[in-house]
């Protein structure tokens, strides 16, 4: 198991123009990721506070918590793939011939690909239903249901785009 | 289907795609797939997985997770932690073994304010390695407590995996995080022991060394009164807020997240680079945990609704078990599992069984929950892939060999395996403080 492997090497010292806004983008994914997490936590603190001292309790809090844990871990996860972050087993990489692991990496690049593409096709055909049933959320927030799928579409197509990225690396480099 | 082939091919695919090297949490969503094409009733099913992705994170209950990470990466990166150490090895004078036993100390104490072992671990390992082995510490006893101790965070609150373990399970996760506590430190008093027994028989495993001679008793004293006692505040807030029911575990995590930046404020080590460093480390481990649970409700809804879990449980039921060989049976199954799994993935493959049989056999959940931690924080030190042993890798110096590492870790396995057949035998170190709480 490891959750460290980088096996398409994210940051390239020589990048073009596509090559630059890509890695920034993964950047700021990250970035966001961990400042929601900060913000949740000065909220939530801020909440306690305040409803001890008997200056009321925001209502929106814990709700509003639990949307921003789900955008944080779907805008963050393309992140952690693009560092080669995400916990593998890489038992039989290891012990394969060199050749032979690098056909391996490319199957597993091949279906990360078409498993996130196939995904994000669902989610977005889930959101679109909510979208044309006009069906809203009713909770502390009111709000139209289908903007629950807007970071769940975008996490899995960029992690098509970074899989279909490796996939095409690999080829590139001639390793396939 | 007949839920055994129903079972082979959820829990069968799930093992071969994680054997191909696909990363945990995609090959959950490749068997969520399949398996809500089959089982949930063609695209209907699709949709609905669909729809259970994009709620499965978001739970109040889940959010400890990043905020228990959050405390544990600002006092590394912001150097605070290192500072504690620091203390703590002044004290610490005169014993065999000592950097040893300030690794176990200091270990200990950090395990009481960061959620993740793996931090634990590194922080540990290269703040305190590099000397012992300059030192002429036998790699088997520089490298063994650190690691051995590393896991005790999992069990000390706060706990960011005994957070997931709870929320799933649907145990208590307050009861949880404390159930953890006495567990914590009888595994922390075992492996100070081992160390300064096997020290005191072969004192060539470790030079004399006699620390911070020659300072006056204030001298000594004064770094362990500036930098631990006060950041023990922060644990004491976090349990504490708990215990005595004026927070929820989410909130007090926020209390411990918001704790741990003031103090690094107040002592004058935050600086942006730092706190940008700690973010978007808590980032990486949080979406590496929570993302993996984006899958865990379809494939437990599949597992369910497909008939293998009944169908298992029946078979196991059939067996006339006694309780006592059940929870033997599950310990088994997760130690076996821990050499090859993550904990993540433990988690979610065993949960849709297990509960449904602590349930059916009127076992305590408590009790159950400790024993899988330490299962888990057992699994960080199985080879050949314990997360640990990989992680002491990364952070020892070079010239270090995997298997020195795993011999490093061998003692402490067995000392972990004993902690955790006391445990069994007497559930009320696990069940006793919790039951306060009721």
């Amino acid at each position: 198991m490891n959750p460290g492997v980088d096996n398409a090497a994210p940051a390239a010292p020589s990048r073009g123009p596509v090559g630059a806004f890509y890695h920034a983008l993964m950047q700021v994914c990250g970035f966001v990721a961990g400042l929601i997490i900060a913000i949740i936590s000065v909220v939530i603190v801020y909440n306690v506070v305040s409803r001890n001292l008997g200056l009321g309790s925001l209502g929106w809090v814990l709700e509003g918590s639990e949307y921003a844990v789900a955008v944080a871990t779907f805008l963050g996860a393309p992140w952690v793939l693009y560092q080669g972050s995400h916990v593998r087993i890489d038992l039989l990489l290891n012990v394969l011939p060199r050749a032979v692991g690098r056909w391996l990496e490319a199957l597993v690049n091949l279906l990360g690909t078409l498993i996130c593409s196939a995904f994000a096709y669902f989610l977005w055909s889930a959101g679109s239903e909510h979208f044309e049933r006009g069906t809203r959320v009713f909770k502390a927030f009111v709000f139209p249901e289908w903007w629950t799928f807007i970071t769940p579409v975008f996490c899995l197509a960029l992690l098509t785009i970074e899989f279909a990225r490796r996939l095409w690396r690999s080829a590139a480099l001639g390793e396939i | 289907m007949e839920w055994h082939l129903a079972l082979t091919l959820l829990v069968g695919g799930l093992l071969v795609l994680m054997a191909l090297g696909l990363p945990v949490v995609f090959a959950f969503l490749a068997i969520n797939i399949v398996g809500a094409y089959v089982f949930l009733g063609g695209e209907m099913g699709l949709l609905q997985m669909a729809r259970n992705t994009s709620e499965a994170v978001t739970s109040f209950s889940l959010i400890p997770i990043p905020l228990f990470v959050l405390m544990g990466e600002v006092l590394f990166h912001t150097g605070l932690a290192f500072k504690a150490i620091s203390a703590i090895e002044r004290l610490i004078s005169r014993v065999p073994g000592r950097l040893s036993i300030v690794s176990v100390l200091g270990g200990t104490a950090f395990a009481t304010l960061s959620g993740s072992s793996i931090a634990n671990t590194a922080m540990m390992g290269s703040a305190l390695l590099p000397d012992m082995l300059k030192r002429g510490y036998h790699p088997s006893i520089a490298m063994g407590p650190i690691m051995a101790v590393g896991g005790i965070a999992m069990l000390i609150p706060p706990s960011a995996l005994a957070v997931t373990l709870g929320s799933l399970a649907g145990i208590s996760i307050g009861q949880l995080l404390v159930g953890g506590i006495i567990p914590g430190l009888v595994m922390a008093v075992a492996i100070l022991g081992y160390v300064i027994i096997r020290c005191m028989r072969n004192p060539e495993l470790a030079p004399a060394d006699d620390g911070a001679i020659g300072l006056s008793p204030w001298e000594r004293w004064k770094p362990f009164c500036v930098y631990v006692l006060p950041l023990f505040g922060i644990f004491v807030v976090v349990v504490g807020s708990m215990l005595i029911g004026w927070a929820e575990p989410t909130e007090s995590a926020a209390f411990g997240a918001v704790a741990a930046t003031v103090a690094a404020l107040l002592y004058r080590c935050m600086t942006v680079d730092a706190l940008t460093r700690a973010l978007m480390e808590t980032a990486k481990i949080s979406v590496m945990i929570l993302f993996v649970l984006v899958a865990s409700t379809t494939f437990s809804q599949l597992l369910a609704f497909s008939g293998a879990t009944s169908g298992l449980l029946s078979v196991v039921t059939g067996w006339d078990l006694t309780p006592l060989m059940l929870v033997l049976g599950m310990l088994l199954v997760l130690l076996v599992l821990g050499c090859f799994a993550d904990q993540i993935s433990m988690i979610m493959i065993t949960l849709p069984f297990f509960m449904p049989i602590v349930e059916t056999m009127g076992l305590d959940p408590i009790w159950i929950g400790v024993l899988f931690l330490i299962a888990m924080e057992i699994s960080f030190l199985t080879p050949p892939f314990g997360l640990l042993l990989i992680v002491m890798q990364g952070v020892a110096p070079a010239g270090i060999r995997l298997w020195q590492v795993y011999q490093a870790a061998f003692p402490f396995l067995i000392l972990q395996l004993l902690v955790l057949a006391l445990i069994v035998a007497v559930p009320w170190l696990a069940v006793g403080l919790p039951s306060m709480m009721r």
